[in-house]
């Protein structure tokens, strides 16, 4: 009950935020959107067959989880965004850390709504693996996971894009395997939430740079799996993330 | 495009500032009955007795099918406290209970933690005379299958207890000798137990979850005390915010004892203290002293020896082991005198075990069983123990499947049940 109401009031906050956001912007507001460049995370129909772009992303990790062990090792990100009709779009994500990697792909809608706001709904599949064999370390682990997801676009003006994302994070299955011979799996499970905010927008005259902060309330998060975390509890893990559109 | 950006770095420190620090809150309620005059502490005979394999009847859905019943002792303000425990699968449930003789019924109250979760709630049971007082209360008791039957409610939280509970003896526990090893004193800070990890408190309680042995972490401070602490400096995830940072080893004794608190108030202890605490405020049988030093290991062989001696002159069967986890410690033991007469424990190769005598061998549990090795320790009359084992269904399949003589976890209750209830 108390998780919920503090859940509430974390959208709550974020609500009148984004309202002071559109307010703060009425003077340049556009009657209707006009998105003349590329995008991908923005919830707006693509002129473009297909949208690709490059980067990188960057999460914090909790002290409860890895105490001491404050691995900060970028995970290197590729989006691909394929138009299948005007409101129908496949988005794909490669990320990577080379020892553990997650693929996911998904379907987004994208009405149009109205003048303002766009938006999207979507839902994606997932699927991660992770493998270590260093001196007494011989694990692999992976898992497949579902993310039913929203997001909620804003335009400020000619070049910038803000995106509010919303996911749910379900874990299908989770196994990991230790020395070959011992074995563990897990069924369904509702993992968390999450909740973006990403800017893209130009960087000079010819590249367009996507910024943007996640920030997930989970009980399992990929990357952590070699820590063999046992916390069934959510923990925040924010996420930083740095894109070049291609 | 600036007051776009201020807005967003605004979010997120919003979005930051809302993490959920979590707590676990113990509520004792009140049973009028328990705190009754006539009733009396139980006798060692019925306590022996209540031990063993109990099937859930009622509430299996919440703690599942089975718990492990076990009571153990701690020193509490010079006074011997007994409580009993209980351990179950499901969410490494546990159970601390105290009990009490009234007429001719036992009562057991208490309170009930998921260990890797944060929800709690109290308990109160009965065993009346016909449902197992009678056995329990003679002086031989002859306890066999369903014939204790302890009936009564939990409830969640500080809610008073009206849910139906009830438990039935099923078998007793097993004897295999087997040692139950609790991390860092106990268990971890972040698990959010009563107490800080690596502390005297921590070490009272570890029997209570089960433990017949700690872990322990040494460090040396500036001025050369040795002192329990696991990380290589201090911070916030053990210690009370106070502007110190940095190694340990840069701040004297006197500086830790005056300024650092851990998290729960506790100052950080001696190893002279937390070794005098195992032996005269515990029943725990083994201490892993586990280094965490680059200095010489005179002084914390001078202890081991000093302990074992006084744990040896009051009749208490302890083992005090140095820990060997890497190749600098290895080698700080072999230049200590006679190194192949001092007990320890080696987390290197089998063959650096039998150089230097090594009286457990502790490989990690991501090496697997590994079978065949730790057939070969047992007949060189050495024992093997695997680290660090949290998972479930890790432990449950190490106690099944392995040889080892011991398992170290962070949820020593988790160890103890999957080893009781085999």
């Amino acid at each position: 009950m108390i998780k919920n109401f503090r859940l509430l009031k974390l959208i709550a906050i974020i609500a009148g935020l984004v309202s002071v956001l559109f307010k703060s912007e009425d003077a340049v507001a556009q009657d209707t959107l006009r998105v003349q460049q590329p995008y991908l995370f923005f919830p707006y129909p693509m002129q473009n067959k297909w949208q690709v772009s490059l980067g990188f992303t960057l999460t914090g990790m909790p002290e409860d989880v890895t105490e001491e062990v404050q691995v900060k090792a970028p995970v290197f990100d590729v989006h691909a965004i394929r138009r299948i009709s005007k409101s129908m779009y496949l988005d794909g994500r490669i990320q990577t850390q080379f020892i553990q990697s997650y693929f996911s792909a998904g379907l987004r809608w994208i009405p149009i709504v109205g003048d303002r706001i766009s938006l999207s709904v979507g839902d994606d599949i997932a699927w991660w693996y992770g493998k270590l064999n260093a001196a007494s370390f011989r694990t692999n682990a992976s898992g497949w996971q579902n993310t039913p997801n929203a997001s909620l676009g804003y335009q400020f003006n000619d070049k910038v894009l803000m995106t509010l994302k919303g996911e749910a994070l379900l874990n299908l299955k989770y196994s990991t395997t230790i020395a070959k011979e011992i074995v563990q799996t897990q069924g369904f499970d509702f993992s968390g939430v999450a909740g973006s905010i990403i800017l893209e927008q130009p960087l000079g005259k010819k590249s367009h740079i996507i910024t943007g902060f996640r920030g997930q309330y989970s009980n399992f998060f990929w990357q952590t799996w070699p820590l063999f975390e046992t916390f069934d509890r959510r923990i925040f893990y924010p996420e930083f993330i740095v894109g070049f559109v291609l | 495009m600036k007051q776009n950006l201020v807005l967003l770095l605004l979010l997120i420190v919003l979005f930051a500032a809302c993490r959920k620090t979590p707590e676990v809150t113990i509520t004792k309620q009140k049973w009028d009955l328990f705190e009754n005059s006539n009733a009396v502490p139980l006798v060692a005979t019925t306590r022996t007795a209540m031990e063993g394999v109990y099937t859930i009847n009622a509430g299996a859905d919440v703690f599942g099918e089975q718990l492990v019943l076990k009571w153990s002792y701690a020193i509490e303000n010079n006074d011997t406290v007994y409580k009993l425990s209980a351990f179950g699968a499901k969410d490494v449930d546990y159970f601390l209970m105290d009990g009490k003789r009234l007429g001719d019924s036992i009562l057991l109250s208490g309170n009930w933690r998921k260990l890797t979760q944060t929800q709690t709630g109290s308990v109160q049971l009965t065993i009346s005379y016909s449902n197992g007082g009678r056995q329990l209360f003679s002086p031989s008791p002859i306890i066999q299958k369903d014939s204790i039957i302890a009936r009564g409610v939990f409830g969640y939280e500080a809610d008073a207890p009206t849910i139906p509970f009830s438990i039935t003896y099923l078998r007793h526990l097993n004897s295999t000798p087997f040692e139950v090893l609790a991390h860092r004193a106990g268990g971890r800070t972040s698990d959010l137990l009563p107490y800080s990890e690596n502390s005297l408190g921590m070490i009272r309680f570890a029997s209570r979850l089960g433990a017949t042995g700690v872990e322990i972490d040494m460090r040396y401070t500036s001025d050369g005390e040795i002192v329990l602490y696991h990380d290589n400096t201090l911070n916030l995830r053990l210690i009370q915010k106070n502007g110190l940072l940095g190694p340990i080893e840069n701040y004297s004794y006197e500086q830790l004892n005056t300024y650092v608190k851990l998290l729960d108030g506790q100052r950080i202890p001696t190893l002279r203290e937390a070794l005098n605490t195992v032996v005269y405020e515990t029943p725990l049988r083994f201490v892993w002293l586990d280094t965490k030093i680059d200095q010489p290991l005179d002084k914390v062989r001078a202890l081991q020896q000093e302990f074992l001696q006084k744990a040896a002159a009051i009749g208490r069967q302890l083992q005090i082991v140095i820990g060997l986890p890497t190749e600098e410690a290895f080698n700080r033991l072999k230049q200590l005198q006679n190194y192949t007469t001092i007990p320890s424990l080696c987390e290197l190769s089998p063959e650096q075990v039998r150089e230097v005598n090594s009286r457990v061998w502790a490989p990690r549990f991501t090496l697997g069983l590994q079978t065949e090795e730790v057939e070969k320790m047992k007949a060189e009359g050495r024992r093997s123990f695997v680290w660090t084992l949290d998972e479930p269904q890790y432990v449950e399949q190490f106690v099944r499947d392995g040889k080892f003589d011991g398992i170290l976890s962070n949820y020593a209750s988790i160890v103890a049940y999957y080893h009781y209830a085999q």
